[in-house]
């Protein structure tokens, strides 16, 4: 069940020797969250986390980057407890969420109340077989909401904010299965603004897409941090340096590096960062 | 192999013995007679299922079709002397039901008419005006039939005086356009709505018990109960559809009813010793494994996707149970909904101990009723003759029952099948 | 979606608190499902507790109490046969030409001082001795009214004590004198009698005056035949239709044959069937066909299996309703189940296993002998057991197909093969039989109590073996998953 992939971690540990992070930088921006030697234990013992400490800028974009299986998926997806659903996790450390100060994995926290503040958009498009109205309206709907022109007006505002709406307005009751692939993974973020949340994550949203649906949600992203705090794990450096104003780049489990994004990708402080950068391994 | 075998012959090899290429020889022909083997008994299915349809048409063709009855002298009359006094049809004369053949007139001028229950044609007549019957001149052994009450195994002798053969046949109006099953009557009705009704009700009731339990608890077992617990509870919930259906029977007709009837006391509603509630409720908790244990398994193939995807949303579980997993693994529970109505269909001893032994045309279920299978079981335990057409009745039930059942299991088949190829 | 920044950091506070009352109640609404969801499960799995708790209070004291069986009679208890009474043609080697019906009763022309002609035709009471060959021997006979089915017969009623010691009679050396408790009489024990004197001292007896029983003096008994009591609990004992002294042996061995002849016949058809369809079958319409065609088989009513029985078994081919007819029936009701159960177990072996062997040169059957077959042995036998657990369970269909449900013999020494038993090992094949379920069946549809109590002594027999081949199968079907890491 757990989804940590150990498998590329030995390999790259044999063309690299050890390696020493560097601290996160301070940053001026106001913070919207910030992680605090968090530390992250799947159910089968294994140790995916380890200390790590990061700030996030509130209405920014902040991209994890790093090889498979350093644990950016693994910390992507403690923001919102996603790994309270398979037994025996272990959070320890903090992740603070502003302005009032909450550890957001505090196991006095309900994570339903964190995952409605904050959203995710998964690496692989999920819509549910329902309706894309329905799909859409799945968060208002599990908050109780039944006010049906409040409703339609989210949808709608979602469906815009995800650049879908001029695609789909016409099919709203067609099932969200039947779009494509790229339209499914937009119908996927219009899914997660319609509750209008605080912090968006996403996971590596654009792996299953063709170039051009990448492009559009590369777009999307930049467009939607004027509202939202978004962190996204990428696979992609390039789209990192496109989009992201900080980068943290993490290897098996640390945080190496964490900076501002073209800090990162032009005069990277540890030397590690910079191998990754430049293709040595990874 | 057979690529091999060639290879093996023409290699020059000095120690190769030339025996071992017979004996591979030897061992293809086993082959083949073992795989021959093998595929009667795969075959054997079609023929079984090929046997069944054969059984049950060869005793359904000739129960529609035409069959001569023999009007006899009431048994209850069959002590003193009478005289026919009166014949009202010639052989060849259409007969209506309730039309009267002849009146015979007992020795204190008490008149009987002769009526027959059914629509047919005059064969010939066996008396004539002012023949005087003497029924003590009947009763050698030749002229004994017996008559079998179904619900006693007692036999009982009676003398019956043939009187004329009439032809007649059961139509399809007859069996499909009446809500009466009275084949074991002299007025003998073949309404198969009345058995049908039966069946349709307490199938309903037990699908009221089944589908909300089992759809709950395979919920709870797919998304609550945690991997360890499920390996546990589940083989014990199966175990509730491995108990011996006529210990189900018992339980339904001595622990259910009675409880039914004292909470029936309290609303001053008069619930009978047989009624189909007790037997359905009873079946419900039967099929609730079959339920549980497919939908379960439709709800855990739905891909775990979409459950962080609804998860992510801030959703419950049970708001992700019903909202997501439901609608997701829908043809999957529909199908787990249309194999355990099957089952029900087709149970047969729960309903033949429980419900009662008399054809009931209602949707009431607080009544008795008899359904299709209770009908089969109730008339085989008889001793009716194997060419008679009571006997035929229970082929014929059999063929409406395997029609219904086979209509349910095959969708349930086709519909399963679809959603193991959706995911 | 248009505010600044600031603005929405003031709502926060607002929107969370809102979210918190909100989280708080669906949350309520989630727990009282998992207790609904585990409720209903628990009550589910309670109705099952409350059907053992039904049966064992019903049934649990019929099943481990023993009872004492009048040692004469027609059937064990039975002495007193209430029927009518008709001349029938002289068959076989019976003296006798009257019949009682049910007919299996005809009696013999041994009736003292009765002349029975007068009684043709009458519904009459018999009391009598069952002789080996199905014919009673007539004590008394006499006419009855229909109201009175149960009516007493006998001039002098039978007596059942204890032999307290016994002693030779003065004068005649041949009689003995017995004492009896608890009643305070002496039994003169007849000249010929089954067991010595001295043997019965201390047994729990049965004291028959007959019809020439007669009381010599007050206190004292002449009897016809004085015999120790047989004592059978429910598994041992006869059927009988006197609730009191019915076990359910017969059923028990009928069933146990029954299903022998059902898993010899089905499990080597239904694990061939499986191996072809695996191992063999091109991917074709008609394999898809034979697929489907099982499945549904699978979900075909076992009524449909009675029926299929009595069409093709009992009338076609003339085996009658025999344990053959049943076994062969029921062979067939549990077919799909091992095939389904085969396919499965060798499914499970990858395919890289086949590879191998194929690869070593065996052929495709010494593949399937020394590896497909051996490493699905157990998902084979956990089907198998599944099978064989439902055809110890059926009804329906050995009803259609003619289980009895009043003989007192086992097939073993059914007396209409009697004769043959010696000659032919399989003759109990032919036997007529009667089944565990068949008797609940029966005993559930009587008004008596006491059958009700037998009907749920049969079935904790029966629930009992469901259960434990059912539990058999979890356990290896646990132990399988456990050992077995492909």
């Amino acid at each position: 069940m757990t989804t940590t992939t150990t498998d590329t971690a030995p390999a790259a540990k044999s063309s690299k020797p050890a390696y020493t992070p560097t601290p996160a930088v301070k940053i001026n921006d106001p913070l919207k969250a910030s992680v605090n030697k968090f530390n992250f234990y799947y159910g089968n013992g294994f140790h995916a986390l380890q200390d790590i400490s990061m700030p996030i800028a509130e209405y920014k974009v902040t991209a994890l980057i790093g090889p498979s299986g350093c644990g950016k998926s693994t910390l992507l997806r403690s923001f919102n407890r996603m790994h309270d659903l398979y037994a025996k996790n272990k959070y320890v450390g903090d992740i603070t969420l502003m302005p009032e100060n909450i550890n957001l994995v505090g196991p006095e926290l309900d994570p339903i109340e964190i995952r409605m503040r904050v959203s995710m958009v998964f690496q692989k498009p999920n819509p549910f077989p329902k309706s894309i109205f329905e799909n859409v309206a799945f968060g208002l709907r599990v908050r109780g909401e039944s006010n049906a022109s409040y409703v339609n007006e989210r949808v709608e505002t979602a469906l815009r904010g995800a650049a879908l709406w001029d695609e789909v307005k016409d099919k709203l009751d067609h099932s969200g299965m039947a779009l494509s692939g790229g339209q499914q993974q937009r119908l996927c973020i219009a899914r997660a603004l319609a509750t209008d949340p605080e912090i968006l994550l996403f996971d590596e949203p654009t792996a299953a897409l063709d170039p051009i649906s990448t492009a559009k949600v590369e777009e999307l992203v930049i467009e939607l941090k004027k509202t939202v705090t978004i962190i996204i794990v990428t696979h992609n450096m390039q789209q990192g340096a496109r989009i992201a104003d900080y980068t943290a780049f993490m290897y098996l489990g640390k945080l190496i590096e964490f900076d501002e994004t073209n800090k990162i990708f032009t005069t990277p402080s540890n030397p590690m960062t910079e191998q990754y950068l430049t293709g040595r391994f990874g | 192999m057979t690529t091999m075998n060639p290879g093996v012959a023409e290699n020059p090899a000095p120690f190769l013995d030339l025996t071992r290429s017979g004996s591979s020889k030897a061992s293809r022909v086993k082959e083949t007679i073992i795989e021959g083997i093998l595929l009667l008994a795969g075959v054997s299915s079609v023929i079984i299922t090929i046997g069944i349809v054969i059984v049950l048409l060869r005793e359904t063709i000739p129960f529609f079709a035409k069959q001569v009855e023999e009007i006899a002298l009431p048994a209850m009359h069959a002590d003193g002397p009478y005289t026919v006094s009166a014949i009202h049809k010639k052989p060849g004369d259409t007969l209506n039901k309730r039309d009267v053949l002849l009146e015979i007139t007992a020795a204190n001028g008490e008149v009987t008419k002769v009526v027959t229950h059914f629509d047919g044609v005059v064969r010939n007549i066996n008396a004539t005006v002012g023949e005087v019957i003497d029924a003590a001149k009947f009763s050698t052994s030749d002229q004994i039939r017996l008559l079998s009450a179904a619900e006693q195994r007692e036999t009982e002798v009676q003398a019956r005086i043939p009187l004329a053969d009439v032809t007649w046949s059961v139509g399809f109006v007859d069996f499909f356009g009446d809500t009466q099953w009275t084949p074991a009557f002299a007025d003998k009705r073949f309404g198969i709505w009345a058995l049908i009704a039966g069946t349709v009700v307490t199938t309903l009731v037990a699908i009221f018990v089944a589908v909300p339990v089992g759809t709950i608890s395979a919920i709870w077992l797919s998304e609550y109960c945690n991997a360890s617990f499920r390996e546990i509870i589940k083989p014990i919930l199966e175990l509730l559809s491995a108990v011996p259906t006529v210990v189900y029977g018992y339980f339904a007709l001595l622990a259910i009813t009675p409880v039914l009837q004292t909470i029936g006391g309290w609303f001053g509603i008069d619930v009978p010793g047989f009624n189909m509630l007790s037997a359905g409720l009873v079946m419900g908790v039967m099929i609730i494994p079959y339920v549980a244990s497919l939908s379960e398994d439709a709800m855990r193939s739905v891909p775990m996707q979409l459950r962080e995807g609804s998860y992510a949303m801030g959703a419950t579980r049970v708001q992700t149970a019903t909202k997501v997993i439901l609608p997701a693994a829908f043809s999957g529970v529909t199908a787990a909904y249309i194999l355990g109505i099957a089952r029900a269909i087709g149970e047969t001893m729960i309903v033949a101990i429980a419900a009662g032994q008399m054809p009931n045309f209602t949707a009431n279920p607080k009544e008795g009723g008899q359904t299709l299978t209770a009908f089969i079981v109730g008339m085989s335990k008889g001793d009716t003759p194997h060419d008679s057409l009571e006997y035929r009745t229970i082929f014929v039930c059999g063929l409406v029952l395997l029609i219904m059942t086979l209509f349910f299991n095959v969708t349930g088949y086709m519909i399963r099948k679809r959603y193991r190829e959706a995911y | 979606m248009a505010d600044t920044p600031q603005q929405l950091r003031k709502s926060t506070d607002a929107k969370i608190a809102s979210l918190r009352t909100l989280i708080a109640k669906r949350k309520r609404f989630d727990v009282m499902f998992n207790v609904l969801g585990f409720g209903l499960i628990v009550l589910s799995l309670s109705v099952l507790g409350a059907l053992g708790a039904k049966l064992i209070y019903d049934g649990g004291g019929r099943l481990l109490e023993t009872f004492e069986i009048t040692p004469w009679g027609l059937a064990p208890g039975n002495r007193d046969v209430v029927g009518d009474f008709e001349k029938a043609p002289a068959q076989g080697k019976l003296p006798a030409g009257y019949q009682v019906t049910p007919k299996m009763m005809t009696l013999k022309t041994v009736y003292g001082t009765i002349d029975p002609t007068p009684l043709i035709g009458q519904r009459v009471a018999v009391k009598g001795d069952i002789t080996k060959d199905g014919a009673i021997s007539v004590d008394a006979m006499r006419a009855i009214p229909d109201s009175a089915p149960g009516e007493e017969i006998s001039g002098e009623p039978t007596v059942i004590g204890k032999i307290k010691r016994v002693r030779p009679d003065p004068k005649d050396r041949n009689l003995v004198h017995a004492d009896f408790y608890p009643e305070p009489i002496r039994v003169i024990m007849p000249e010929k009698n089954d067991y010595a004197a001295d043997d019965l001292v201390g047994e729990r007896v049965a004291v028959d005056p007959g019809r020439r029983g007669r009381k010599a003096e007050i206190g004292v008994i002449e009897a016809k035949s004085v015999t120790p009591l047989k004592v059978e609990n429910f598994l041992s004992g006869m059927l009988s239709t006197n609730p009191q002294e019915s076990g359910m042996f017969p059923a028990l061995v009928g069933t146990l044959l029954v299903c022998i002849v059902t898993a010899l016949l089905t499990i080597p058809m239904g694990v061939a069937a499986g191996i072809y369809l695996e191992e063999y079958a091109p991917k074709n319409w008609f394999t898809n066909l034979i697929e489907i065609n099982i499945a549904n088989l699978a979900g075909v009513p076992s009524i449909i299996w009675g029926l299929l029985g009595l069409g093709l078994f009992v009338i076609s081919m003339g085996l009658g309703e025999s344990v053959m007819t049943a076994g062969l029936t029921l062979g067939l009701l549990v077919l799909p189940i091992i095939i389904i159960a085969t396919r499965e177990a060798i499914r499970a072996i990858p395919n890289t296993i086949r590879e191998a062997s194929i690869g070593l040169g065996a052929t495709k059957w010494q593949t399937v002998r020394y590896h497909v077959l051996p490493y699905s042995t157990g998902g084979i036998l956990t089907g198998a057991i599944i099978a064989m657990s439902r055809a110890v369970g059926e009804t329906a269909p050995l009803v259609l197909v003619g289980a009895a449900i009043s003989i007192n013999f086992t097939p073993f020494n059914d007396p209409n093969i009697a004769t043959q038993t010696t000659l032919n090992p399989l003759s109990w094949l032919n036997s007529q039989f009667t089944v565990m379920p068949m008797m609940t069946y029966h005993w559930v549809g009587q008004p008596e109590h006491e059958f009700h109590r037998l009907a749920a002594a049969g079935s904790i027999v029966l629930v009992a073996f469901t259960l434990a081949m059912n539990a058999v199968a979890i356990y290896l079907r646990y132990r399988l998953r456990r050992n077995i890491k492909w």
